[in-house]
């Protein structure tokens, strides 16, 4: 094969083979020219291939992405499969999921992020779920609803619950098999005043920040674990409703509301993952586009393999 | 930047009694099908770190914590002398601490570290090795290993049993030696790639033990 057909892009001088050179540089394929997002630690180059696709009843794509630009409001969404399951060809198993609701008269925006329990096998059908039934639940809710509902989560992570072993049953499936996180918020789209009130409902160590001044803010983090091993141990839907969290906000312009598996939030503890995110994020005159945010979520980093999920809804 | 490190501790008897072909040679000769497994595993090599601590009478660190992937050779172990344990269990202790220290002070995410224990004999040291045991197992410390033991030939099943945390497996003639011992570090490369790569019952990476390895029996831990 001629080095020229595997360098098509380059002019001649750049790529003639310069005499006395023991190895050859790898060959750079035609696909090279996309530019990859950021990498860190060197990870394995086997990392990301994914060998095979999924063996489940029902499609898993790769890669989910979806967005809506609101006249004050922005909304990227984006749950990319790990390094792992794309290496072992299984399904990846967060979901995202974003919907228009009608809350007391206004347009909400209802946005979820799910991480399914790693070693449960449907829990990627539990986080799609729990989703799906957190929107029914906020649908449900009355119409003299105010934006002062937190103490009522705890019945609708009930509800969900509730669903979730129901359709378990109707499915012949262990509950506990579809064992998955949930972080969840309700945002106001048009506010009268211009401070978008939003409402987080959590369950599990999916966590939600605020993006305020350049810096992501955790709302309500774990405590660090004494002497430092690191506890993977979560709550879980639908076995721990009563597990649920919530907070309550607004946000104003330029402020940014993050929710995300941990399969975000675990690089996010190295300052440099963290700063790259807040870096691209606080542009809130000019939020990334879709594809742009897919692509952004897309950055590697050494031993962190997990699915990657999370939603960012900005003011403007 | 931070990793993830979940970081294995192979400890193996290697007193003269694990001379030769059914010994330490068997051992050796399964240590580079290892380096090469796991080095070529990105989700593995990416996570994992792996140390041997080999003892006699006497312990030593043979190959401190690494990374495989980076590694070129292996040590190999090499039999002689007796068997104590009490010496194994302090250099165990403070190896760990002092590796996952080390790691924490680099900024990483440590996962509870594992052991596999392998002895063929009867611990000299019988009236004292106890007390340094507890301090490896010692529930107050965050860094307490799991520890799956294997005995091989003369072991003493019932001491394997108190030094296993989660899982014992007691050498049952099935196979012979040397194939028991390919087996063992079959066990050992297998519970590496899948705990390395299997989320566990609560979400997060553990370790994935063996339920039975081929040419022992398995037998439960006692509860500690």
């Amino acid at each position: 094969m001629s080095s020229e057909r595997l360098v098509p892009d380059r002019p001649d001088d750049e790529w003639r083979p310069v005499l006395g050179t023991v190895a050859p540089a790898p060959p750079q394929l035609p696909g090279e020219v996309f530019e990859h997002p950021p990498s860190y630690r060197n990870p394995h180059p086997m990392g990301g291939v994914p060998r095979g696709l999924p063996r489940s009843d029902e499609a898993v794509p790769d890669t989910v992405l979806d967005g809506a630009d609101f006249e004050r409001l922005v909304v990227r969404a984006a749950s990319l499969r790990g390094d792992e399951h794309r290496y072992y060809g299984e399904p990846r198993q967060d979901s995202v999921a974003l919907w228009p609701v009608t809350l007391a008269g206004g347009d909400a925006l209802v946005a979820c992020v799910a991480d399914g329990v790693g070693s449960q096998p449907n829990s990627h059908r539990g986080s799609a779920l729990a989703c799906a039934y957190l929107r029914e639940e906020v649908e449900k809710l009355p119409k003299d609803w105010t934006w002062d509902h937190v103490d009522g989560f705890a019945a609708t992570a009930r509800w969900i619950a509730m669903a979730m072993e129901n359709w378990a049953h109707r499915h012949d499936l262990p509950p506990a098999s579809l064992s998955t996180t949930l972080v969840a918020a309700v945002v106001e789209v048009a506010p009268a005043d211009g401070r978008h009130r939003f409402e987080v409902l959590r369950v599990g160590d999916s966590p939600a920040y605020l993006l305020r001044n350049g810096e992501l803010t955790e709302f309500a983090p774990p405590r660090s674990s004494e002497g430092g091993i690191l506890d993977t141990a979560t709550d879980a839907l639908p076995s721990h409703p009563s597990a649920v969290r919530t907070v309550k906000g607004d946000l104003g312009k330029g402020e940014v509301l993050m929710l995300c598996s941990d399969g975000l939030s675990n690089p996010m503890r190295s300052d440099e993952v963290r700063a790259q995110l807040q870096e691209w994020w606080t542009r809130s005159d000019e939020p990334p586009g879709i594809l742009e945010f897919g692509w952004q979520l897309g950055f590697r980093a050494k031993s962190f393999g997990d699915d990657r999920s999370a939603v960012c809804v900005w003011a403007r | 930047m931070s990793e993830q490190v979940l970081p294995f501790y192979l400890v193996c008897d290697e007193s003269w009694s694990m001379e030769g072909p059914d010994g330490v040679d068997a051992i050796n000769g399964c240590l580079p099908d290892l380096h090469r497994e796991i080095g070529s595993n990105p989700v593995v090599a990416d996570k994992t770190r792996f140390c041997i601590i080999s003892f006699n009478h006497e312990a030593q660190v043979l190959l401190p914590l690494a990374d495989l992937s980076e590694l070129t050779t292996m040590p190999a172990m090499s039999a002689n002398g007796g068997t104590e344990y009490g010496t194994v269990f302090n250099l165990l202790r403070s190896t760990i601490e002092q590796d996952v220290a080390r790691l924490k002070q680099d900024g990483h995410q440590v996962l509870r570290p594992a052991v596999f224990f392998l002895s063929d004999g009867q611990p000299n040291d019988s009236a004292d090795w106890h007390v340094a045991y507890q301090r490896v197992i010692d529930p107050s410390w965050s860094a307490r290993p799991n520890i799956l033991a294997f005995a091989f030939n003369e072991a003493d099943e019932g001491i394997i049993k108190q030094i296993a945390t989660v899982r014992a497996f007691s050498y049952n003639g099935t196979l012979k030696p040397a194939q028991a011992l390919q087996e063992f570090a079959q066990s050992l490369i297998r519970s590496i790639v899948r705990s390395g790569t299997s989320g566990g019952a609560d979400g997060g990476m553990t370790l994935a033990m063996p339920d039975t390895v081929p040419g022992f029996t398995t037998i439960p831990a006692d509860v500690v």
